[in-house]
């Protein structure tokens, strides 16, 4: 009886450190996107999908996630400065864009690319048409359905980022993630990530963005 | 023996696991797991001890619209004489303003639709009223990107719009009367506006039996299944024209008589849209 027992627990140990082994060698020594799903093979070691434009391609992301069960339009502001005539300084110009995002699992999170040269940068980043006052401009709104009916309209309350300050360069991913939050006014709050372009891969398999970049910038000249 | 086993193994487990416990959460807090804990747990332990990497990602598909459609140059020339400020209209990358809406199918079977702008936003007649500049002022979005993985992209026919920038009239013949030679009288002045651009009607031979605005060959067609980190290109080109008549005025203006079923269909000129997968 007691080697049976003994048996028993051997060949579990055995089946768990084979099954462990054969995942470390799947993982390891082949290609795991080959038998697993890349999604989640870029999800856990990355490096097959880039998260990040890339400082080559001189643009932004700016992804919206919506992690609240909730449809939510993400009032998205972006700054550059206008050059005025000569010796006349600069002025800011703002643009906004609208991103709808639902509650449902993948359609949650919409992003779009900004150009970001170096001509002709973005200076700040944030959520609400008046930048200047994020704790009171509405820079959610809550269960609107795009330009149909809109919602309620929630301030972000957090600052927008400055690429002066350092929060953000060209070639970044900037991430503003909406929660709900019991303390916060309207229930909603929004926290903001940066994916530095100089943390990620060199080279993944698939070169996104470099792509979009060269579609979108491929008009043909006048002549 | 038995005993001194049992109370060793009771003393492994009651250090194993705690240890392992906290082996697991500090594994946990130095990885991916910073995202699910309490933002503002995180902030007591201060920001040296966590760094969340933000929503990860699977990877992303960019659908991108390019819009290489040009204005024809009699419509340009005509906005100028009507009073548009000549340096817009030559100013670089001025092109028709487009519209069009996207469905994105995910493979959870969710949806999203998405609106893309594109295009001059001051190429109009200086007459336009308010509500065509509120029209126009909706900021371009030429882009989005979505997270993996998606099933198909399919771009709305109902929803591929152009903005013609200028006044268009129709006209009829009035044939007059012994003392009256015949004469042009105005029916309808469309204002400008966004005019949905129609695929030709064709009998069932394929034959075009009714110029419209998009070959049926150039029609776009849905971006099924793109593989994580492509990206669906809709690429959009054209002239954008309108046929001229002369006016109840006796001028030269975009309009048709009401008689010409041919140019009115054909109006607002000749688009071709491609949808690719790179």
């Amino acid at each position: 009886m007691k080697n049976r027992g003994r048996r028993v627990r051997r060949a579990g140990r055995a089946t768990v450190v084979g099954g462990v082994a054969g995942a470390m060698a799947l993982m390891g020594c082949f290609d795991s996107a080959l038998l697993l799903n890349p999604s989640f093979v870029n999800t856990v070691e990355g490096g097959l999908f880039p998260f990040v434009p890339g400082a080559a391609n001189e643009m932004i992301l700016i992804r919206s996630v919506n992690t609240t069960n909730q449809s939510l339009l993400f009032v998205v502001t972006i700054e550059r400065a206008r050059l005025l005539a000569e010796g006349s300084g600069s002025v800011n110009e703002s643009e906004t864009i609208e991103v709808f995002t639902g509650p449902g699992d993948l359609a949650n999170e919409a992003g779009v690319l900004f150009d970001c040269t170096g001509d002709n940068p973005i200076n700040r980043i944030g959520l609400g048409e008046n930048l200047n006052r994020p704790d009171t401009e509405p820079g959610l709104f809550v269960g609107g359905v795009g330009d149909i009916t809109q919602g309620f309209g929630v301030p972000p309350n957090i600052n927008p980022l400055s690429r002066e300050n350092g929060d953000f360069a060209c070639g970044d991913t900037v991430i503003f993630e909406a929660f709900i939050s019991a303390n916060a006014p309207g229930g909603f709050k929004v926290r903001a990530f940066v994916l530095p372009h100089e943390g990620q891969p060199e080279r993944t398999r698939r070169d996104t963005f470099t792509v979009a970049a060269e579609f979108l910038r491929d008009r043909p000249s006048e002549e | 023996m038995i005993a001194r086993k049992s109370a060793k193994a009771r003393s492994h487990r009651r250090h194993g696991l705690p240890a392992a416990l906290a082996a697991g959460a500090s594994i946990c807090i130095l990885s991916a797991c910073g995202d699910a804990l309490n933002p503002a747990f995180l902030d007591i332990l201060g920001p040296g001890i966590v760094a969340p990497r933000g929503p990860g990602s699977a990877g992303h598909v960019v659908v991108a619209l390019r819009n290489d459609t040009i204005f024809d140059d009699r419509i340009l020339q005509h906005l100028i004489s009507a009073g548009l400020d000549e340096e817009i209209v030559t100013a670089s990358g001025v092109r028709p303003r487009m519209r069009m809406t996207f469905l994105i199918t995910f493979v959870n079977g969710n949806t999203m639709q998405v609106q893309f702008d594109d295009g001059s936003s001051d190429i109009v007649h200086p007459l336009a009223s308010q509500a065509t500049q509120a029209d126009l002022a909706r900021p371009e979005q030429n882009n989005v990107v979505v997270q993996c993985d998606v099933a198909r992209v399919d771009l709305i026919r109902e929803s591929i719009q152009v903005f013609v920038p200028d006044f268009f009239e129709t006209t009829r013949i009035d044939p007059g009367d012994e003392n009256t030679p015949p004469f042009r009288v105005r029916v309808t002045v469309d204002p400008p506006q966004f005019e949905v651009l129609q695929i030709d009607d064709v009998d069932e031979f394929g034959t075009i039996t009714t110029l419209r605005n998009i070959d049926i060959r150039d029609a776009p067609a849905p971006a099924i299944g793109p593989n994580c980190g492509s990206v669906v290109t809709i690429l959009v080109s054209g002239t954008l024209s309108l046929p001229f008549e002369i006016s109840s005025g006796g001028n030269d203006v975009p309009g048709v008589l009401n008689t010409n079923g041919v140019a009115l269909a054909a109006s607002p000129g000749r688009f071709q849209i491609n949808v690719g997968i790179r």
